[in-house]
């Protein structure tokens, strides 16, 4: 067999693929919905532009792992709609993933996906967080492009839940023998309400 | 790299990753669950991403090729657009013997015999159309070997299918 055939029949072999307007609109749909927000969601929590800020105790930073992040790049593994102690409304979400820059052992990350899935976040009592986390959050101090901010009651609501959510998988992962830092949780909240208002002088 | 810049790289590419996935996966459906992982990784990591848009673009494939070869199970949850794709590319999809001539399969059955390294390569080369350079930016893995895997291919591929030929 000549090069020339060889590379016809090579070329001719690739398995076909789904084509068509139906399927560009559906690619772009979703392209649309994982876009990154921008300003979409204006009073989605986005912690990430303020962790460099955030001051937290060392232990409760440790077990919260990484920052909350808010994009739309990514879909919920477990998610709830609550009420918060101020009557705020907030869509919940949560995802485990691979802690960047760490080893990260397949089975750990099956182990803390299952821990999340499995936990019912409605009921979680978040009583003994709450009373270690708030007075925490009381004496921090936050800046974000310069505008000092306090959290409200519920963006201590959904840190709260997302500190406790981090713990219960980091012990669920440590249980079975894993390193609990090589998994991260990310957690977003959407609320009807601020989650932050303005302070300082 | 910047938003404005990494959106116009997904969606010059992302059409071309959904086939990357939907040639591989066993589930067609299940190509549309990838590329979200990607674009979730895209938008996550995008400090990461090159800044020169043909890396980006093989950085993308490197991610989708990284994804394809975990053993993550993919998520139960899914977005709307996500189950909206999987519909659509479940709809398309079609048994082989029905969707592809027997010579195509045959080629097929040839390179699905080829050693892991050397089949990729291929695969990479003919069915995405990368040329070896690429593959071998997207496989981290000297240009040098890529090349040395290809022909080491191509010479096993045209001995099992000395058979066939192409009708003109």
């Amino acid at each position: 067999m000549d090069d020339r055939m060889l590379t016809r029949l090579l070329d001719a072999s690739a398995p076909e693929t789904a084509e068509g307007a139906e399927r560009d609109e559906a690619l772009e749909a979703l392209l649309a919905e994982q876009a990154h927000p921008r300003g979409r969601r204006p009073r989605a929590l986005t912690v990430t532009a303020i962790t460099g800020v955030l001051v937290l105790g060392g232990a409760t930073a440790a077990a919260a792992g990484p920052p909350l992040l808010t994009h739309l790049g990514w879909w919920a593994e477990a998610s709830t709609v609550q009420e918060t102690r101020d009557g705020t409304l907030c869509t919940q979400g949560f995802r485990v993933s691979a802690t960047p820059e760490r080893v990260t052992d397949p089975a750990a990350l099956e182990i803390a996906r299952d821990a999340l899935v499995a936990i019912d976040l409605e009921s979680l009592d978040l009583t003994e967080t709450l009373r270690e986390l708030e007075p925490e959050l009381a004496g921090a101090e936050y800046v974000e492009g310069g505008q000092p901010w306090a959290p409200t009651t519920a963006f201590t609501d959904h840190f709260a839940l997302f500190v406790a959510l981090s713990s219960h998988i980091r012990d669920a992962v440590a249980a079975a023998g894993y390193d609990p830092d090589s998994v991260s949780l990310d957690g977003a909240a959407e609320c009807d309400g601020p989650l932050t208002t303005p302070a300082g002088p | 790299m910047k938003a404005d810049d990494l959106e116009r790289l997904i969606t010059a590419t992302a059409g071309d990753v959904l086939r990357y996935f939907e040639r591989r996966v066993t589930d067609r459906a299940d190509a549309a669950d990838c590329l979200s992982e990607v674009l979730l990784i895209l938008w996550r990591d995008r400090d990461r991403v090159p800044n020169d848009a043909h890396e980006a673009r093989l950085w993308m494939f490197g991610i989708a090729r990284t994804i394809l070869t975990a053993t993550r199970r993919l998520s139960a949850r899914r977005s709307a657009q996500v189950e909206r794709l999987r519909v659509v590319l479940e709809a398309g999809a079609h048994p082989e013997a029905a969707s592809s001539t027997d010579l195509a399969l045959d080629v097929r059955a040839a390179i699905a015999e080829l050693p892991a390294a050397q089949r990729e390569v291929v695969q990479l080369h003919h069915w995405e159309g990368l040329p070896l350079v690429d593959i071998a930016t997207i496989t981290g893995v000297p240009a040098s070997t890529v090349r040395s895997r290809y022909a080491a291919a191509r010479t096993t591929l045209a001995a099992a299918l000395s058979t066939h030929h192409i009708d003109t």
